[in-house]
């Protein structure tokens, strides 16, 4: 639906993005990471025909964002950073704008107007002000106006930026709603929400895509690597000796200032667990606990992000 | 063309929620108001004068005496109002981030420049309909002033307004400051206003002199006045105003490959 072919795009000689390619299929969720000033929201732009790619194709939905620009704006809602509102409008007659600039018929508007006020939760603000607006009402007023013509590609940067976490979950929701039928992606730093929302995740860095892929395969990390949580009532200095000879047991190291706590890198495999635990128990350390480690999205963001000063702090 | 009218509503629509339109108006009117007073009065009493003088009383008109000043007046003041009037029209735009909203919906540059010029186009001739009111004074009180003459004063007003206000909407394209945006507006046309003073300055006769006084708003302007729909006038704002219309189109566009 969605393809990135090494795209770049540099302001004045400032690169904001570089080379990155990606492509998302038909039905799915991208979460979109990065920190700040990654090139997020100009890869967005690119993809929304608001900016012209320096060098690069983009294709959305089969059609060139710079070649076929009106087919791709008729097929892509887009939700920028700041929700594009006018202050002085009501919802209703703003919804109503955007829904008659968009193409939507004009018989239908009132009809999808109504659909995207349920699906946002604005029902009750359609006649109220824009700009009297609280910042969350705002955000979805933002949303609906993205989804007001049905569109099948969603690009949406930041969606829960300012929304208190009841609504954050609310949005959450109707952003996964959109899976199947639309194909969605979306902008954040906040990782939880990547991982409650995304089956694909990109993530960019210094303008550089540092790494793509579903979020089953980030998460496993290392390839045949695994990593365990092993705690030991009786804490000796034997212990990880011992661990680091065991066959298999790539590396050990203490986790954290708890006596008796490890951090293992092992053979992702049951019976390594298995050899694990039977040495301990063997040596009579006393197992308390043996848990396998899914390496967080944000290990795997701080990581690759070059926050590892960040992650080692965070571990001390 | 749907999506024109659109914008352009939405537009004119957009004048009336702030209270910016409603100052614009009350100050208009009221200045107005005072010039059209001044004008009438000051007829009345010279035609009274002249009543008793057969040699004088032909010379004086209601057309040269009333509505040639009131509606020189009414173009001179536009030259401050119509900035203000234009001045938001794209630059608030950009400001409230809502151009990132129109420039990726499905909305060619050329649509969303002539539905916003016809936007405030819009607000510029319901700013002139009510202007209505001073002649339809006059009738209402016995003068007769002459309707062709009246008419042709109309047509220069519309076009002085357009062109004006197409002024006004290529400034607000440059910037996202509506304050900015009124600034250049405002040199801009007081330059286009005042260049045939300097073509009576450089000297009657001389080509410079001709072709300052052909790039002068006024000067087209006062031809209307006279009573007179030149052709030459009408296509000289017309094409003015296209040629700002295009210029502004230039300038959004750019902003996607700039």
């Amino acid at each position: 639906m969605i393809e990135v072919d090494r795209l770049s795009k540099s302001f004045g000689g400032r690169p904001a993005v570089k080379d990155v390619s990606f492509h998302v299929a038909k039905g799915e969720i991208l979460g979109f990471l990065g920190p700040n000033g990654a090139g997020k929201t100009t890869t967005m732009r690119i993809l929304t025909c608001y900016l012209p790619a320096t060098s690069g194709t983009a294709r959305v939905a089969g059609f060139d964002v710079f070649e076929q620009s009106m087919e791709v704006r008729r097929r892509v809602g887009y939700l920028p950073e700041n929700p594009p509102l006018y202050d002085e409008m009501t919802v209703r007659s703003y919804l109503d704008f955007v829904a008659r600039i968009k193409g939507v018929a004009a018989r239908q508007v009132k009809a999808r107007i109504d659909a995207v006020a349920v699906k946002c939760g604005l029902t009750e603000v359609l006649p109220r002000v824009v700009g009297h607006l609280s910042r969350g009402f705002r955000q979805r007023v933002g949303l609906a106006q993205a989804l007001i013509n049905d569109p099948p590609v969603l690009i949406l940067d930041e969606p829960t930026i300012g929304l208190d976490p009841a609504q954050i979950v609310e949005i959450r929701q109707v952003i996964k709603g959109l899976a199947g039928d639309h194909t969605v992606i979306f902008s954040t730093h906040i990782l939880p929400e990547v991982t409650a929302t995304c089956s694909h995740v990109i993530i960019i860095n210094y303008g550089q895509a540092v790494v793509a892929g579903p979020l089953s395969e980030l998460a496993a990390g290392e390839k045949g690597a695994q990593k365990l949580h092993l705690q030991v009532a009786r804490d000796g200095s034997a212990v990880s000796d011992a661990l680091a000879t065991l066959s298999g047991v790539r590396s050990v190291a203490r986790d954290g200032a708890r006596p008796g706590a490890y951090r293992l890198t092992v053979d992702a495999s049951p019976e390594q667990r298995e050899r694990v635990a039977g040495l301990v128990v063997q040596s009579g350390w006393g197992l308390l606990e043996l848990t396998p480690v899914t390496p967080s999205l944000e290990d795997i963001y701080l990581r690759l992000t070059g926050g590892a000063g960040a992650q080692e702090e965070q571990a001390a | 063309m749907r999506n024109i009218l659109t914008i352009m509503r939405r537009e004119f629509k957009a004048y009336f929620v702030s209270p910016v339109a409603y100052v614009i108006l009350a100050s208009v009117l009221f200045i107005l108001g005072l010039f059209f007073y001044g004008m009438v009065e000051a007829y009345s009493r010279y035609s009274l004068q002249l009543a008793g003088n057969p040699m004088y009383a032909g010379q004086i008109n209601l057309h040269d005496f009333v509505i040639r000043g009131f509606y020189s007046t009414f173009g001179f003041i536009m030259l401050f109002v119509a900035p203000i009037v234009s001045m938001r029209v794209l630059a608030e735009e950009k400001r409230q981030g809502t151009a990132e909203m129109l420039l990726t919906s499905p909305v060619t540059t050329s649509q969303l420049v002539v539905g916003k010029y016809l936007g405030a186009l819009s607000f510029g001739l319901f700013l002139i309909l009510i202007t209505l009111q001073y002649p339809l004074f006059l009738l209402f009180m016995g003068a007769r002033p002459e309707l062709p003459a009246l008419l042709a004063a109309y047509v220069g007003s519309v076009l002085l307004l357009g062109a004006l206000l197409a002024v006004g909407l290529f400034s607000s394209s440059l910037t996202s400051s509506q304050i900015v945006a009124a600034v250049i507006a405002f040199v801009l046309s007081l330059f286009l206003w005042v260049i045939g003073f300097l073509g009576e300055i450089v000297g009657q006769g001389s080509e410079y002199s001709d072709l300052l006084k052909a790039l002068s708003i006024n000067e087209h302007f006062e031809e209307f006045l006279k009573g007179v729909v030149d052709t030459g006038a009408v296509v000289f704002f017309l094409t003015f105003i296209a040629f700002m219309l295009f210029m502004t189109q230039r300038v959004v566009d750019s902003s996607r490959w700039r």
